[in-house]
């Protein structure tokens, strides 16, 4: 009988949990990948995982998640031990999780998995790091922008990116009696280690988002961490949908970087090591 | 991995089973008590006239976390992350100001907290919380002038330090100096006249607005008699007194942002108020049972 988990994903709008999800899903159908968990029955509704995948087989933008919707996968794998587990993988919207923390709710449906996880998917997109840029350290001489003529308003939603995946986290913790894992992943890798050639996942987090990985550090009795840079996509959509079409093996197009036993293409890397797997 | 049971701050609609979370702003004081429970805390309470940079102050160190490990700690948390970001907005680019301010504390008749859970970044010992009452400068003034309002902030007298702000640049204008270090004085002298301040307490004179001081010899031969003057009048009444200068928001091209706060933060995290002593007599062991009492009693001490 196949043991159940509950991976919940997290993250803010575009930080590519759904297009991990469906990279994810090829993983598992494909089999070919050395090491990684693979697909050992069908669940009994897939239309939204089969309609996230057959965009990203075609290298195309999956559509947004609606703002409501806390969609739910379920994945029934094997390991490479033949083990069988059910994972369930919520994939709330980040307009969602943005919401509880700025207007300090979330729904019943979003708790309930909230309650039962054992561990959290937490996406970073390199484009989507809202940092905090302070007054004084600019040289106003220099500044290309004039300020404007009225003073701007505070709103919650300006909060710098790794306050919001700090307070995600927190609220996670005020509801959560089971999480003990929690895997950072650092969306669009490919991107990041051109722009920073050599860098590791885990440096990256530490010069984007300090307060993250500090909170993550600081409360170890809270839950263990690590972290993975992944390509889920293999490059950027529209541009690179030729390059990423003309792979014959749509494996080929991944990247995951964080884990020395893992498959430079195992995208369920994070899940097995939420599993204990890794 | 030690399990333990999660912190409260959530509430369930029962309508929809929705859940409403804790509002992440200002703590009031009895929002604290979950603090001061569940881990070891210090409380710092930070006093001085309107604009002496109190609220400047704690969005430094905030800010400073923000940017890295601070002062050799690491952030731990946070229930009034909103609140910081908050006072903090008007010093960013976002607030598209031209010049960096601090959203300044309204006078209000209940104390609202300002938290922090940090960890040395060793991690060798535990999380310790930090809980820092935002005073207004108003309260400060009226306190100089009331020993009821004295009596009244009860917090005075449980705090772990009480850190009185002067601001450097008044201390260096002639015409204000007089002024800037009386009213320090007054505070003090009202606290512990009082009975709110005394020799459990742990006393900080923060100069502010380091970056403001003019270096001259009279100037430096003022700050030094402030000391020398409050050193001399409340130290012995006191635990402990110290002086220490900041610059939490310097000028450009003045000092480093943060100057000073690292060693304050470092000080305000080991300072602890001293619990008072009482003379103890044991009672007179009768009965059996008080020989097995005191036997237990003794065990669990380790004596």
């Amino acid at each position: 009988m196949a043991s159940e988990r509950t991976s919940l994903m997290m993250g803010l709008t575009a930080s590519g949990k759904t297009t991990f999800l469906a990279a994810l899903w090829h993983v598992l159908r494909a089999g070919d990948v050395p090491g990684a968990l693979v697909l050992d029955r069908l669940a009994g509704d897939e239309h939204y995982v089969n309609g996230i995948y057959s965009s990203w087989l075609s290298g195309d933008q999956a559509a947004r998640t609606a703002r409501s919707a806390v969609r739910c996968v379920e994945l029934h794998v094997k390991d490479k031990q033949d083990r069988r587990i059910s994972v369930i993988m919520p994939d709330p919207s980040g307009e969602l999780l943005k919401d509880a923390v700025c207007e300090r709710y979330w729904p019943a449906e979003l708790d309930v998995y909230a309650q039962n996880a054992a561990g959290v998917l937490l996406f970073v997109h390199p484009h989507g790091v809202v940092m905090p840029h302070l007054i004084s350290a600019v040289d106003i001489d220099e500044a290309e922008d004039e300020p404007d003529d009225e003073d701007g308003v505070w709103e919650p939603a300006m909060m710098p990116t790794q306050v919001m995946l700090v307070e995600m986290l927190q609220l996670l913790r005020s509801r959560s009696r089971t999480l003990h894992r929690i895997a950072l992943i650092v969306s669009a890798w490919d991107e990041a280690r051109r722009s920073f050639p050599g860098i590791e996942p885990v440096q990256w987090l530490d010069e984007n988002v300090p307060l993250l990985t500090q909170y993550l550090r600081a409360r170890t009795e809270y839950a263990e961490w690590t972290c993975f840079g992944i390509s889920a996509q293999g490059g950027r959509i529209p541009d690179d949908k030729s390059r990423l079409l003309a792979h014959a093996n749509p494996s080929d197009r991944l990247l995951v970087v964080g884990h020395p036993h893992a498959n430079e293409h195992d995208v369920s890397a994070p899940i097995r090591w939420l599993m204990a797997d890794l | 991995m030690v399990s333990e049971t999660p912190p409260e701050g959530s509430e369930v609609n029962e309508a929809d089973q929705s859940v409403r979370f804790h509002h992440g702003d200002y703590l009031l004081t009895e929002e604290t008590v979950e603090v001061t429970r569940a881990n070891p805390s210090r409380i710092v309470l930070v006093a001085g006239p309107v604009s002496s940079g109190k609220t400047t102050l704690f969005a430094s160190i905030y800010s400073k976390f923000q940017q890295g490990p601070f002062a050799e700690m690491l952030f731990a948390g946070s229930r009034t992350l909103l609140a910081f970001e908050r006072i903090c907005f008007p010093s960013r680019i976002e607030s598209a100001r031209a010049i960096a301010e601090t959203t300044r504390t309204t006078h209000s008749p209940r104390l609202n907290f300002l938290h922090l859970g940090l960890r040395h970044a060793s991690l060798a010992s535990q999380r310790r919380d930090l809980l820092l009452p935002d005073v207004s400068g108003e309260l400060f003034a009226e306190i100089e002038n009331s020993a009821d309002a004295c009596r009244e902030l009860a917090l005075l007298s449980r705090a772990d330090t009480v850190a009185v702000l002067i601001d450097a640049g008044r201390l260096t204008d002639v015409a204000q100096r007089q002024g800037a270090r009386s009213s320090a004085d007054s505070f003090l002298r009202r606290c512990i006249e009082s009975g709110m301040l005394g020799a459990q307490s742990n006393v900080d004179i923060v100069i502010t607005k380091w970056d403001l001081f003019v270096d001259s010899e009279d100037n430096q031969q003022f700050i030094d008699e402030t000391k020398r003057s409050l050193g001399e009048r409340y130290g012995e009444q006191v635990a402990s007194l110290g002086f220490w200068t900041v610059a939490a928001r310097p000028s450009p091209n003045t000092l480093e942002s943060g100057f000073g706060v690292d060693a304050l933060l470092q000080h305000w995290l080991e300072a602890q108020r001293t619990l008072p002593t009482f003379d103890y007599a044991p009672p007179k062991i009768e009965r059996s049972f008080d020989l097995f009492l005191d036997a237990r009693v003794e065990a669990d001490r380790g004596e």
